[in-house]
C-alpha cells in the first residue's frame, strides 16, 4: 500500500519537473565519456543556481531514478559523478556496476533531470516544504522504498 | 503545510527527556571519563533510562528498526528541533549495530549519544573543553556548541534541551501518512524541520 502510494507520488513529481528539465546523459550502449557527459549537461540548465537533480535509468522499459543529489555548481559536481562512473571507485563502484557493463558501456539509457529551485511546482509529498534540500531529503525517502535495489543514495537506504 | 510537532506527538511509544544532567541554572555537570581524562558532560539520568528501556524492549521485537530522535529546546507544543538522527538496529556490516549492544554498559556508543569521539556526547565535550583526540573538534560541532550554550566553563545551556525519542517499528506512519522505513522517515522529519524550524535546526543536509 505505501510502497504503490510512493511509487505513485515519486512518478507524479518526475513526470511534473522531468519533462520541461531533463537531458539525455547517454544512450545504451554508449561509452561512458566524461567529457561527452559533461558537454551534455551544459546544456541542461543554468550551471549555478541552486538545483536539486535526478539521475533516472531506463531500467526494463521503465525510468527509475537511481541518485538524488543538490547543488549550486553542477558542473563541478558532475564532473565528479562523471569520473566516478567511469572509474568505479570506492562509493562509485555501485554506480559503475548498476549502470555500465563490463566493458564500460552503458547498460541503460540514463537521463539527468535537473530542478533549480526557481523551477521547482510543487512538493514530492503533498504538504510537504519546496526548498531544494527538502524536495531532496523527500525524493532520497521516497526512492530508498520505491526503488530500494536500484538506489545509489546511501542515505535513507534501509540496512 | 504538515505540522511537524502535531505528528511527534502521535508516534507510539515516543516520549520526551531532558538531555542533559543540568541544575535550575542550566549548568550541565560534568565528569572526567576514564581512563580517557578527557571532561565530559554528563547526560540526565531519565534520558539514559529512556534509552535503555527503548534497545532492550525493541531489540528482541522482529519490527523495530531501532530509534527515531531529536534533540531540541523546550518540550511540545513548543518544542524546536535543534538536530534530527536515529540509531538503526542493523549495522552497516553487522545485523546488530555496534551502537545499540550491550547498551547498559556501553556508554561510548550509547545509541550515538556516547562519550566517545565520534558519539555526540564526546564529540560535543570536546568542541566545549577542547581535549585532544585522535582529530581536532569538528566544525559540526563547534556549531552545536555554539547554539546549545550560552557559556562554556562552566557549560551552561540557553535554554532546556530535550530530547525526542520514538522507537521505530516496520508499519509505523511518517509525516507523509505512509508507512516507511526508520531512515525514509529520518528524512522527511529533516525535510519538514528544514522549512518550518530553519532558524534552530543544525542537520545541513536536508535543508
Amino acid at each position: 500500500m505505501a510502497h504503490s502510494a510512493k511509487l505513485e507520488l515519486l512518478k507524479a513529481w518526475l513526470l511534473t519537473h522531468g519533462q520541461s528539465h531533463s537531458v539525455k546523459l547517454l544512450s545504451a550502449g554508449e561509452t561512458a565519456d566524461e567529457r561527452k557527459i559533461l558537454d551534455r549537461i551544459r546544456s541542461a540548465g543554468p550551471d549555478r543556481e541552486y538545483s536539486v537533480y535526478v539521475l533516472v535509468a531506463k531500467i526494463s522499459g521503465s525510468d527509475v531514478p537511481v541518485y538524488v543529489g543538490k547543488t549550486d555548481r553542477l558542473l563541478e559536481r558532475w564532473r565528479a559523478h562523471a569520473k566516478g562512473i567511469k572509474d568505479g571507485a570506492g562509493l562509485y563502484s555501485h554506480w559503475r556496476r548498476l549502470l555500465l557493463d563490463d566493458n564500460g558501456r552503458a547498460r541503460y539509457e540514463t537521463m539527468l533531470i535537473v530542478v533549480p529551485s526557481s523551477r521547482i511546482i510543487r512538493p514530492p509529498i503533498p504538504e510537504f516544504p519546496t526548498t531544494v534540500g527538502a524536495v531532496e531529503y523527500q525524493l532520497v525517502g521516497l526512492i530508498s522504498e520505491a526503488y530500494p535495489e536500484t538506489s545509489l543514495n546511501v542515505e535513507g537506504r534501509p540496512r | 503545510m504538515m505540522d511537524l510537532t502535531t505528528w511527534l506527538g502521535s508516534v507510539p511509544g515516543s516520549r520526551f527527556i531532558p538531555l542533559f544532567d543540568s541544575n535550575n541554572r542550566l549548568e550541565v555537570a560534568t565528569k572526567i571519563g576514564q581512563p580517557s581524562g578527557r571532561r565530559l558532560l554528563r547526560r540526565h539520568p531519565e534520558m539514559e533510562k529512556a534509552i535503555i528501556e527503548i534497545v532492550e524492549s525493541g531489540l528482541p521485537n522482529e519490527a523495530w528498526e531501532g530509534l527515531l530522535y531529536i534533540m531540541g529546546f523546550g518540550q511540545l507544543p513548543n518544542f524546536r528541533p535543534l538536530y534530527v538522527g536515529k540509531a538503526e538496529k542493523r549495522g552497516v556490516t553487522r545485523p546488530l549495530s555496534e551502537n545499540l549492544t550491550n547498551i547498559r554498559k556501553n556508554k561510548h556508543m550509547f545509541a550515538r549519544w556516547g562519550n566517545g569521539l565520534d558519539y555526540h556526547i564526546g564529540d560535543l565535550s570536546q568542541a566545549l573543553f577542547k581535549f585532544k583526540g585522535y582529530r581536532e573538534p569538528t566544525r559540526k560541532f563547534e556549531r552545536w556548541a555554539q547554539r546549545l550554550f550560552v557559556s562554556r566553563d562552566p557549560p551552561v545551556l540557553r535554554e532546556p534541551v530535550y530530547l525526542y525519542i520514538a522507537p521505530w517499528l516496520k508499519g509505523n506512519n511518517g509525516p507523509s501518512g505512509l508507512a516507511g522505513s526508520l531512515p525514509a522517515v529520518e528524512k522527511e522529519v529533516i525535510a519538514l524541520a528544514s522549512s518550518q524550524f530553519n532558524d534552530t535546526l543544525l542537520n545541513v543536509d536536508g535543508v
